[in-house]
C-alpha cells in the first residue's frame, strides 16, 4: 500500500520545508523586484561620415560609427563642471603639445574639423592628428530633433587643391582666446583618396538619446 | 535511513544551498538595499557616452542603500551647449543654440563677445525633487525641486581609451521627502555677464528613496566615454 508522503512526514520537519520554501520564494522576488523605468535611453554616440563627390559625379561615402573622444573632452567637461576648482590634476593639452590650465573662456568661432593622413592607432591622450593636412571651417550646422532624440551636426567641405589619402579626422575646439584643443580623434578602416575637383564634405553627427 | 527521510534531508540540504547562493550573488548581502534600474535593454555597447546615476542614501553614517540608475537622458540644453561648443559662431543668436535657464527662459549663451562662453566660477549643482513627472528633453527644472547642492567632489579614471568621469555632491536632507528626482547643473555665462544654472540632465527613478531629517543623500553622475 503506498502512503503519500506528505502524510508520512513528521509535522516538524513540514514545517522546516515550509520555512525554507518561504525563505527562497521571499528572497528570490526581493531580488527580482527592482524597479523598472522605461524613460532611459543612452546620451549620446559620436558618427563621423566622409563623403566625396567626383566631378563625374560619383559618390564616395565612407562613416565612421562610434568616433573616439579624447581625454581632452572629458577634462573640459570635468573642468565646466568643477566650477572654481579650476584644478590642474585636469590639465588640458593643446594642438602644440603645451598642457594647459583650464581657462574658464572659451572662444567658439574656431571649432574646425581636422583631415589627415597618419595612421597611428589612436589613445585617448591624443591632442593633434599624426600627420595633419589641413583645418577645415565649420561652414554649415545641423540641429535637428523628435520629441525625445537630437542630431547635432557640424559640417565642413573641401576643395583640395591636388591628390590626398585621407586616413585620419579630428575635432577641434578653440577653448580659450588662443588655444586649440582636439577633441576626438579617428583613423579611418578604409583610406579615402581625393584629387583636386573632388567635394569633400565631413560631418560629424552627435546623437543624443538614440541608443 | 528511511527513504522519505533521505528525500527530505536532500530538500532540505538543497534548499539551504540556493538560499546561500542566492545572498552571495545579490547585493542585498552587501547593502540594505540595492535597486539597477535598467534603461531600455537596447544593446549599448559602442556607444560613445554613457550616464550612470549612483545614489547612496546614509543615516547616522550608516549606508542604508544604494540604487543605480543607468542610461540617463542628456536634455536638450546639454546638446544645445555641446552644439554651440562645437558648431562656430555661425548660430550664435539661433534658437537651434539657446538654452533655457531654471526659470524657462530661453537665453543666448554669450560672455564678453559673441564667439565667447564661459562657464562661471560657481561649481555645478545637482539637484534632488519629488516629482514623478515624465521626463522631457525640454525640461529645464526639475518637477519639484527640494535642494540644490553644489559638486563637491570630482573624479576621473581611464583604462585603455575608456574613460570615466564622476561627479558627487552630498545632500544633508532637512526634513522627510521620498526624493525621486535628480538633475545636473552647469553654471554659465548668459547674454555677456550673466551667471545662470541651466539644468543638462533630469532623472527620474521609479521607486523613490525616502529620507528624513538627518539623513545623507549621495548623489553621482557617472559620464563614461567610449
Amino acid at each position: 500500500m503506498i502512503i503519500p508522503l506528505e502524510s508520512r512526514l513528521n509535522p516538524k520537519w513540514k514545517i522546516v520545508i515550509a520555512l525554507v520554501t518561504f525563505l527562497m520564494l521571499t528572497n528570490t522576488i526581493y531580488s527580482t523586484i527592482n524597479p523598472i523605468d522605461n524613460q532611459n535611453k543612452s546620451p549620446f554616440r559620436l558618427i563621423v561620415t566622409i563623403d566625396v563627390e567626383k566631378p563625374d559625379g560619383t559618390i564616395i561615402h565612407e562613416c565612421i560609427e562610434d568616433d573616439i573622444i579624447l581625454r581632452n573632452f572629458v577634462y573640459f567637461l570635468i573642468n565646466s563642471l568643477e566650477g572654481s576648482g579650476d584644478s590642474s590634476s585636469y590639465d588640458l593639452i593643446d594642438t602644440t603639445g603645451t598642457t594647459k590650465n583650464y581657462q574658464t573662456v572659451h572662444k567658439v568661432d574656431e571649432a574646425v574639423i581636422t583631415v589627415g593622413d597618419g595612421n597611428t592607432p589612436v589613445t585617448v591622450t591624443d591632442y593633434v592628428l599624426d600627420n595633419e593636412i589641413i583645418q577645415l571651417s565649420i561652414t554649415n550646422n545641423q540641429f535637428k530633433n523628435t520629441a525625445m532624440e537630437y542630431n547635432a551636426t557640424v559640417i565642413s567641405t573641401w576643395n583640395p587643391a591636388s591628390s590626398y589619402t585621407i586616413r585620419e579626422v579630428g575635432l577641434i575646439t578653440g577653448l580659450s582666446t588662443s588655444e586649440n584643443y582636439l577633441i576626438c580623434r579617428d583613423v579611418l578602416t578604409t583610406s579615402v583618396s581625393v584629387t583636386s575637383g573632388d567635394i569633400i564634405t565631413i560631418k560629424y553627427v552627435f546623437l543624443m538619446n538614440q541608443g | 535511513m528511511k527513504n522519505e527521510t533521505k528525500v527530505i534531508l536532500t530538500i532540505f540540504t538543497l534548499g539551504i544551498i540556493l538560499l546561500g547562493y542566492s545572498f552571495i550573488q545579490t547585493p542585498e548581502n552587501i547593502e540594505p538595499y540595492y535597486n539597477v534600474i535598467k534603461g531600455d535593454n537596447r544593446n549599448h555597447d559602442g556607444s560613445t557616452v554613457g550616464v550612470t546615476l549612483i545614489l547612496k542614501h546614509y543615516r547616522n553614517g550608516e549606508l542604508l542603500g544604494t540604487t543605480v540608475k543607468e542610461n540617463d537622458y542628456l536634455l536638450k540644453n546639454f546638446a544645445h551647449y555641446l552644439f554651440r561648443l562645437n558648431s562656430g559662431n555661425i548660430l550664435y543668436n539661433d534658437e537651434s543654440v539657446k538654452l533655457n535657464d531654471t526659470g524657462g527662459t530661453s537665453e543666448l549663451i554669450w560672455y564678453s563677445a559673441n564667439n565667447q562662453i564661459r562657464t562661471t566660477p560657481a561649481n555645478a549643482k545637482i539637484g534632488i525633487g519629488t516629482s514623478t513627472s515624465v521626463i522631457s528633453l525640454e525640461d529645464y527644472q526639475l518637477g519639484t525641486l527640494v535642494q540644490t547642492d553644489i559638486i563637491s567632489s570630482v573624479g576621473y579614471s581611464v583604462s585603455s581609451n575608456k574613460m570615466n568621469a564622476t561627479f558627487t555632491s552630498v545632500h544633508p536632507i532637512t526634513s522627510t521627502h521620498t526624493i525621486t528626482e535628480f538633475g545636473l547643473y552647469i553654471s554659465l555665462h548668459s547674454d555677456n555677464s550673466i551667471n545662470e544654472d541651466f539644468l543638462l540632465c533630469r532623472d527620474v527613478i521609479g521607486t523613490g528613496i525616502n529620507v528624513i531629517n538627518g539623513d545623507t543623500l549621495s548623489v553621482t553622475y557617472v559620464f563614461m566615454f567610449n
